[in-house]
């Protein structure tokens, strides 16, 4: 049991942008989302994370389908988004505490975890400022915190590394790694595939809104008959085959 | 270059155009021209009580007049791509900055003449206004507000936008020539503005370079006023308020809400931001001074419910806030508690500051009787405001 998309046709108006997309994520595992820019990736995270209404096909995760059990279903995921999203008005310490409220986390050992996290991107000193007053690359630390002091089943996780140095890149991958060994299910969606390669134990290939392949770098490389291919090459020989003539 | 102002004016009239159209739509209207109803009564009221060349009086319309002169600003229509763009045509914006001078004076001088057109009545008390001192009051209007305008475009010139000297003198200028006008003749007031208006014209001869930084920010701050306005009537898209940590209303925030997700998103998106808060605390306070200032109990009293409603109306878009945040969707909640929790803070203000207009419709009179009957008005309207009314608006909202 774990994340189950099943023939999810969506999209933002009338006309889907996602055909039939079906693939899932199981507990424990790294799933990378990869495509090309336009392909589908952020309108499939939009309707995972419920901002948007699937026009046909399910969404359900441990038995929870976002439509009719919404709430039960959002009590499991945690979200880093693309671009990083705050509340103006609230100060990082208050980010923490919403995050506390809205999923109902013991506060204490909430706060542990997140001081521990704090600590680590160097944030903990920071607890009064305003979104304001970060770079974008804190404002994306700030979402990471939020989202990994949380004890969910599913992190869902949009283009990770736009804006994040070196350092944080390194210990997002820990975290992602720590939340794996202790069965949490992680779906990433990202450009940067090298890292992907190294990292992910499945990936879900989109194109057009269509999954064109589903699973691990070996089947990958088995399918496009070269053993030695890194995912850098499969991916630019599928773009090739995508452009536009 | 030439059709370039015009070709954005036209655009900018059509969005203008766009928005007085929904202005004239809502009901909110309604209960402002019944305001300025009651504002013209009340003023109407006052006139014959006030002495002769009474010098409290004659100070009163140089402040007036100078703050008249203060609205309507310098717009350029400048666009924030415009130094990147137009870089290579610089030398040739002079037209382009003429044109929008030529524009934003024909504005400006329709408003500074309304400001007259209404301070008129009290001058003709204090002194004896002849058609003939009115027309020289026309000209020195017209004189202060385009000199006024000169310093505006002096202020985003390459040589002088770092000079604070101009804000101050946007101010003393104005008030200097309206005190000789009230206090000691027309005739020296016009020199006086006529002199204004030709030492200002040749500093912006002058000083022509364009330092464009400033311009597009000038524009920027003038287009969010314009459109802060709007946003009284309707909602106008990606307005985004300043954030403002005042700790001091601390306490405030804390008695708003802390339990659950909402409240505590509701109770620091009003303090700390400063768009809804300003809002409702100037409304607040300049219907208190209305309802202090006004003996006539019946007018009183529909002040008072149009006070509450007015107030109501322009706090309800505090629901909306924090649509545009993925994260309001992301968390495990559900719009009943959104609605529970709003209505709850939206409740809790709206009773502190039924209260607070209620005392001070006691007024300078101490009318208990116009208390007693403003705090039942409370009593049977901020139940349905918060709760029939609030119901209405947010179904608008979620549509």
């Amino acid at each position: 049991m774990a994340l189950e998309v099943t023939n999810l046709v969506g999209g933002y108006s009338q006309i889907p942008v996602l055909h039939q997309v079906t693939f899932d994520v199981q507990p424990g595992e790294l799933v990378g989302l990869i495509g090309l820019n336009g392909a589908g990736k952020s309108t499939t995270i939009n309707h995972l994370i419920g901002l948007l209404q699937p026009f046909a096909g399910s969404i359900v995760l441990n038995g929870h389908n976002i439509q009719t059990d919404p709430v039960s279903y959002k009590e499991q995921i945690a979200y880093v988004p693309e671009a990083p999203v705050l509340y103006d008005e609230l100060t990082l310490r208050e980010h923490i505490e919403v995050t506390i409220k809205a999923y109902h986390l013991n506060s204490e050992q909430a706060w542990q975890r997140a001081q521990k996290l704090l600590k680590t991107f160097r944030l903990d000193n920071k607890l009064d400022w305003f979104p304001a007053d970060f770079s974008k690359g804190m404002k994306q630390k700030v979402m990471i915190v939020c989202a990994f002091m949380t004890d969910e089943k599913l992190y869902i996780i949009d283009e990770p590394f736009y804006g994040l140095d070196p350092l944080a890149v390194q210990d997002l991958l820990n975290l992602i790694e720590q939340k794996k060994q202790q069965g949490a299910g992680i779906l990433m969606s990202t450009h940067v595939l090298d890292t992907a390669e190294k990292y992910c134990d499945r990936f879900v290939l989109l194109n057009s809104g269509h999954v064109t392949f589903k699973g691990s770098l070996q089947a990958m490389r088995a399918a496009n008959n070269d053993q030695s291919a890194s995912l850098n090459d499969i991916y630019l020989s599928m773009a090739k085959g995508d452009r536009h003539e | 270059m030439n059709s370039l102002f015009k070709e954005r004016r036209q655009k900018h009239f059509l969005m203008l155009l766009k928005y007085w159209r929904l202005v004239f739509n809502d009901h909110f209207v309604i209960a402002l021209f019944f305001l300025f109803g009651a504002l013209a009564y009340g003023y109407a009221q006052w006139l014959p009580s006030i002495p002769a060349h009474n010098v409290w009086i004659e100070l009163l319309l140089v402040i007036f007049m100078t703050v008249i002169a203060q609205l309507g600003r310098l717009a350029t229509l400048v666009k924030t791509a415009d130094p990147i763009f137009l870089l290579p045509e610089t030398s040739r914006m002079k037209t382009y900055f003429r044109q929008s001078y030529g524009y934003s004076l024909f504005l400006g001088a329709i408003i500074s003449l309304v400001g007259l057109v209404v301070a008129l009545p009290l001058a003709s008390v204090t002194s004896r206004t002849s058609s003939w001192t009115i027309a020289l009051l026309v000209i020195v209007t017209l004189f202060v507000k385009s000199g006024w305008l000169n310093l505006s475009y002096l202020q985003l010139s390459m040589s002088q936008s770092q000079n604070p000297y101009w804000r101050w003198l946007k101010w003393i200028g104005p008030v200097l020539v309206w005190g000789i006008t009230w206090l000691l003749s027309p005739v020296a007031g016009l020199c006086l503005s006529l002199l204004w208006l030709i030492i200002t014209s040749w500093l912006v001869r002058s000083n022509s370079a364009i330092n464009w930084r400033v311009a597009v920010t000038a524009e920027r701050n003038r287009m969010s006023t314009v459109y802060r306005f709007f946003n009284l009537f309707t909602d106008v898209p990606n307005l985004q308020g300043r954030v403002k940590r005042r700790s001091y209303l601390n306490f405030i925030v804390n008695w708003l809400g802390q339990q659950s997700v909402w409240r505590f998103l509701y109770g620091r998106g009003l303090i700390r931001n400063t768009e809804i808060s300003d809002l409702v605390f100037r409304l607040t306070l300049v219907m208190a001074a209305i309802l202090i200032f006004i003996p006539i109990t019946w007018l009183n009293s529909i002040i008072m419910a149009l006070a509450l409603y007015l107030i109501a109306a322009q706090l309800i878009p505090l629901y909306d806030q924090f649509a545009n945040n993925a994260f309001s969707y992301v968390y495990p909640t559900t719009k009943d508690e959104q609605y529970y929790d709003f209505q709850i803070v939206f409740r809790k203000v709206m009773v502190i500051v039924a209260i607070w207009l209620a005392i001070c419709s006691i007024g300078i009179h101490l009318r208990i009787v116009q208390v007693l009957i403003n705090v039942i008005i409370a009593v049977i309207e901020v139940p349905l405001l918060t709760t029939n009314y609030l119901k209405y608006r947010i179904a608008k909202i979620e549509k």
